[in-house]
């Protein structure tokens, strides 16, 4: 998919003209004749780049710019003036409302085309550089909401997947907390959000989580459920976290018996495979979602597994995609495609490799975990 | 406009006019239903009737909007929700957590 660019110009020739280069260059360039209408588009539709003509009737391109620089929303979309009026005092006044620059109507349409690449290329260098600080900061913190390494128990085996959306961490957190040579925890939560604001509120679940299992384990408790119940009972009555919300699916493995226990709060279904029938069954869970409610009416299932047999634990974003420009939420989809994976005795690597290729259009984090019965 | 609001029979009812309502939406969406208080204590229909899809960012404005209206002794209930919206909303339990409601009226009746 193409850069957004949307064009705000008056006269329907400069736009037509505009869009039409624009278009075959590989960007997508919507039109609004007025500020008004570029207005309702930027509502429903992020730009990656506005060009904006300056003399129009009603509002003219300086009101633009102001008014986008009052809204969060909008104020970092980069912004171009489009004009004929060139003069020293337009420039200036241009470039004091913060707009990258200027262009000039009669510059030929090769250089314009020109400008708005470098533009796009130096905003999106500057987001990975920023990203990038960022990342390092949280690794040098040790600030980690996914673990880096798989765990081998002695009878299974744990192999996560976990995609990042655009390159932004994001809600997904998950957590493998071995007990003793016996019992061990799966934890995968979904912040809901997306990019940063979600990540950064996962460690806090993740504390509680981690606290609350270690609370539990000392007391003598494994039970999934009740733990979740404590769990969701502090992040409850926790005023930082009031308005935000997750989603968890909690997984007790005995590697002992080989049995697994479960309990969610508003997740996806725990998903088993079982190689002899080939078939894939679904385990709904009835916990409401994280800290909303005082008891979150959590319950606990208790599944058997034999040789072979896989259980899948998903965030909604293996379930989200885009296609042919229309976002979708489709679990069946998914098993679909899972099962005819398993069933041609792909390994962990092959199915996520095949599955979240790059025709997916991805539309958040995803994360998937594979607990395979050795 | 992205929301409108008008007052029906002591009840706020609210279209939202997106087909897709995800993280862009979603500051707004719930700072305008914080800012209802057209009605003491608020009782709120959500028509969703216009969203195909929704992700887990306006799911969880929806979710805050309905803790702040419980908190202030209200009500609220969403009509109209797609088919996909609510398998998604079944899948997840969501449907324990909102009341929902086939049409304008029934909502209106379980309300009032």
């Amino acid at each position: 998919m193409g850069k957004k660019i949307l064009l705000v110009d008056d006269e329907p020739f400069q736009l037509r003209l505009m869009q039409k280069v624009l278009n075959q260059n590989g960007f997508e360039a919507t039109t609004a004749s007025s500020v008004e209408s570029a207005l309702e588009v930027l509502q429903n539709d992020i730009q990656d780049l506005i060009i904006s003509d300056i003399e129009m009737p009603t509002i003219d391109g300086f009101d633009f710019r102001k008014r986008l620089l009052e809204d969060k929303k909008f104020k970092n979309i980069p912004f171009l003036f489009h004009t004929s009026h060139n003069k020293e005092m337009l420039i200036d006044k241009g470039l004091a409302l913060k707009a990258i620059d200027y262009i000039d109507k009669n510059t030929p349409v090769e250089q314009l085309v020109a400008k708005v690449k470098n533009i796009l290329a130096t905003v999106v260098e500057q987001n990975e550089k920023s990203i990038a600080e960022l990342k390092s900061v949280a690794d040098k913190l040790n600030l980690k909401n996914v673990p880096q390494k798989k765990l081998k128990l002695k009878n299974f085996e744990i192999n996560i997947f976990h995609k990042t959306y655009q390159n932004h961490p994001g809600g997904d957190f998950i957590d493998l907390i071995k007990i003793d040579d016996r019992y061990t925890f799966v934890v995968l939560g979904d912040v809901m959000g997306k990019k940063w604001g979600a990540w950064f509120f996962s460690f806090t679940f993740l504390s509680y989580i981690r606290s609350a299992i270690r609370l539990c384990v000392f007391d003598g408790n494994l039970s999934v459920a009740k733990i979740m119940q404590r769990i969701n009972q502090v992040i409850h009555v926790d005023e930082f976290l009031n308005d935000i919300y997750s989603t968890l699916s909690l997984v007790l493995i005995d590697d002992e018996t080989g049995d697994i226990s479960y309990c969610g709060a508003s997740d996806l279904p725990l998903l088993k495979y079982n190689p002899a029938s080939q078939e894939v069954t679904q385990y709904k869970s009835k916990g409401l979602l994280l800290g909303f409610f005082k008891n979150g009416n959590f319950n606990e299932q208790s599944i058997a597994t034999t040789s072979n047999d896989r259980v899948y634990l998903i965030s909604d974003g293996v379930i989200d995609f885009e296609a042919k420009g229309v976002k979708k939420t489709d679990l069946n989809l998914f098993l679909g495609s899972l099962k005819m994976h398993l069933n041609q005795n792909l390994s962990f690597n092959q199915i996520t490799e095949s599955i979240f290729n790059s025709q997916k259009y991805q539309v958040d984090d995803c994360s998937l975990i594979q607990i395979k019965r050795l | 406009m992205n929301y409108s609001k008008e007052v029906i029979d002591g009840t706020v009812y609210v279209t939202i006019n997106l087909s897709e309502a995800s993280l862009n939406q979603s500051e707004d969406f719930k700072k305008f239903l914080y800012d209802i208080d057209e009605v003491h204590p608020p009782k709120i229909i959500l028509d969703l009737g216009k969203i195909e899809y929704m992700d887990s960012s306006f799911i969880g404005a929806l979710v805050g909007g309905l803790k702040n209206v419980l908190s202030k002794g209200g009500e609220m209930a969403l009509i109209n929700i797609n088919s996909d919206v609510m398998s998604l909303f079944e899948l997840t339990r969501l449907d324990k957590v909102f009341k929902i409601c086939d049409n304008k009226e029934d909502a209106l009746q379980q309300l009032n």
